[in-house]
């Protein structure tokens, strides 16, 4: 990857790896911290990396450093249900964004990730598992799980409301 | 070692039939010794005999429908299929018929669709620190462009200007002090027309031009930068010609004080150039100022400029 292929990923993928790390860990200094970090190493591995597989490769980085950020503070569930009160909180204003972000910090920290990256990023379960080492199974499992999560947290919402 | 933590990518591979018979062994120990496992939400069936798991398992938490057939057992998958926007023409035809008409159902199905996140624009403020200099000094290589061409144009020049030498009978002191060097043709030598102005410093070899051209290199000087030396002297004395100086190429400001070109030769001035100073404006994307002087106390010339920098000849009558 030349140094002209790295800026482009700069400029193409910066903001969305942002974006995944800083909606999973919540601090937006942490979150900056991580994506300078990831974009340190694959310029150090910028030989060895095909200007192609820059996006997966940004991506996996960002993954691993964010698995271990959240671990050393202890926040990593993994594929642990979290015992997170179910409760549903609403404002005055509907908003089905709002609203699917509080359902999203209700899902264990391995269904936020490949939901994160499939609804937001657009990727396919084989490159999801590849991101996060998973089996396509996997992260067909965990969508699913996370999709009636989902679900079942606006189910209350519309009942409540 | 299975555990709690690491059992459910075994039981994954365990449905796909892809465990060895040790880890299969393993895992069914496992399972049995684990019960509240088995009856988890999404591992629907006990696992006893590995051929009665893989036809009691629903595939369909894997977006495997076997057939088009739904059911109230499996609709929850094909709903979530649908919102995954994975669900083929025929499937979702069919899919579309069997919520059709059923109030639940489509409420179910609109929430599951629902249920996708919306992306957001986020926007990472310290991009600016990630990006990378690119090595590339554009007037680093408008200044190698230049002097290339200039020395080239020069040369050709000269080279030109050379031909063009005035002969005279072999018996001019000049010609006797020459005759040792050089064995003209036809009788004559050719000498210079005004052969009392001596080049101020004369290189031995005209591989010279080309470490000038690298010093110009070293230094990063451009067009917009004075150089104090690019050119000096093409030496062409051993074709039996009187040397042709052009000894220095200098700022605009040494310009009137010396000559920045000698030549011995009547000079043909017009085409050559302009030739290069066509040649220069083309690298260097500049405007290239060429002026003939006008004889002046029998001295006439040229000089043209390039951003800050003029080269200019000036020569003297006999």
């Amino acid at each position: 990857m030349t140094t002209k292929e790295y800026n482009n990923a700069v400029s193409l993928h910066a903001d969305h790896v942002y974006r995944f790390v800083l909606k999973q860990v919540g601090g937006k200094m942490l979150a900056e911290d991580i994506v300078q970090e990831t974009f340190v190493k694959v310029w150090e591995k910028r030989e060895t990396i095909e200007a192609e597989k820059i996006k997966s490769y940004l991506f996996t980085t960002a993954y691993h450093l964010m698995i271990n950020a959240l671990k050393k503070e202890k926040r990593w569930s993994g594929e642990e249900v979290e015992n997170t009160p179910q409760t549903v909180s609403t404002s005055s204003n509907f908003d089905l964004k709002e609203i699917l972000d509080q359902a999203l910090e209700t899902l264990p920290s391995i269904q936020k990730t490949v939901v994160l990256l499939r609804d937001y990023e657009g990727y396919a379960y084989d490159e999801i598992g590849e991101i996060t080492g998973l089996t396509e199974a996997q992260v067909k499992v965990y969508i699913f799980r996370a999709r009636k999560q989902l679900k079942t947290y606006l189910g209350q919402l519309e009942n409540v409301l | 070692m299975i555990t709690r933590e690491n059992y459910e990518s075994y039981y994954l591979d365990y449905i796909e039939g892809n465990l060895n018979e040790a880890d299969m062994v393993q895992f069914l120990d496992f399972l049995k010794t684990h019960p509240d496992l088995v009856l988890a939400d999404d591992f629907e069936a006990p696992i006893l005999q590995p051929s009665e798991q893989k036809q009691a398992f629903d595939k369909t938490a894997l977006f495997q429908f076997d057939d088009l057939s739904i059911t109230p057992e499996n609709e929850e998958s094909w709903m979530i299929a649908n919102a995954e926007k994975i669900l083929k023409p025929a499937e979702i035809e069919v899919f579309n018929e069997y919520i059709k008409g059923n109030e639940m159902r489509e409420k179910e199905t609109f929430l599951f669709t629902q249920s996708r996140l919306i992306p957001e624009i986020s926007v990472f403020e310290r991009k600016k620190e990630l990006y990378k200099e690119v090595r590339f000094i554009p007037s680093m290589w408008i200044s190698r462009a230049a002097a290339a061409v200039l020395i080239g144009g020069l040369s050709y020049y000269l080279y030109n200007a050379n031909s063009e030498t005035t002969t005279v009978e072999q018996n001019t002191p000049i010609a006797q002090h020459k005759k040792s060097a050089v064995q003209p043709k036809n009788n004559a030598v050719i000498i210079p027309s005004h052969s009392e102005i001596k080049p101020k410093q004369v290189l031995d070899k005209p591989t010279q031009k080309v470490k000038d051209y690298q010093k110009l290199d070293e230094i990063g000087a451009s067009v917009d930068t004075p150089i104090e030396l690019a050119f000096k002297r093409l030496d062409v004395e051993q074709k039996g010609v009187k040397p042709l100086s052009i000894q220095q190429v200098r700022p605009t400001w040494d310009l009137e004080e010396e000559n920045l070109a000698q030549i011995d030769t009547k000079p043909n001035m017009t085409k050559p150039y302009e030739g290069i100073a066509s040649l220069l404006s083309d690298a260097t994307g500049r405007t290239i100022d060429f002026q003939r002087t006008d004889a002046k106390n029998c001295e006439k010339g040229f000089k043209f400029q390039v951003g800050n920098f003029e080269i200019g000849r000036r020569t003297t009558c006999k």
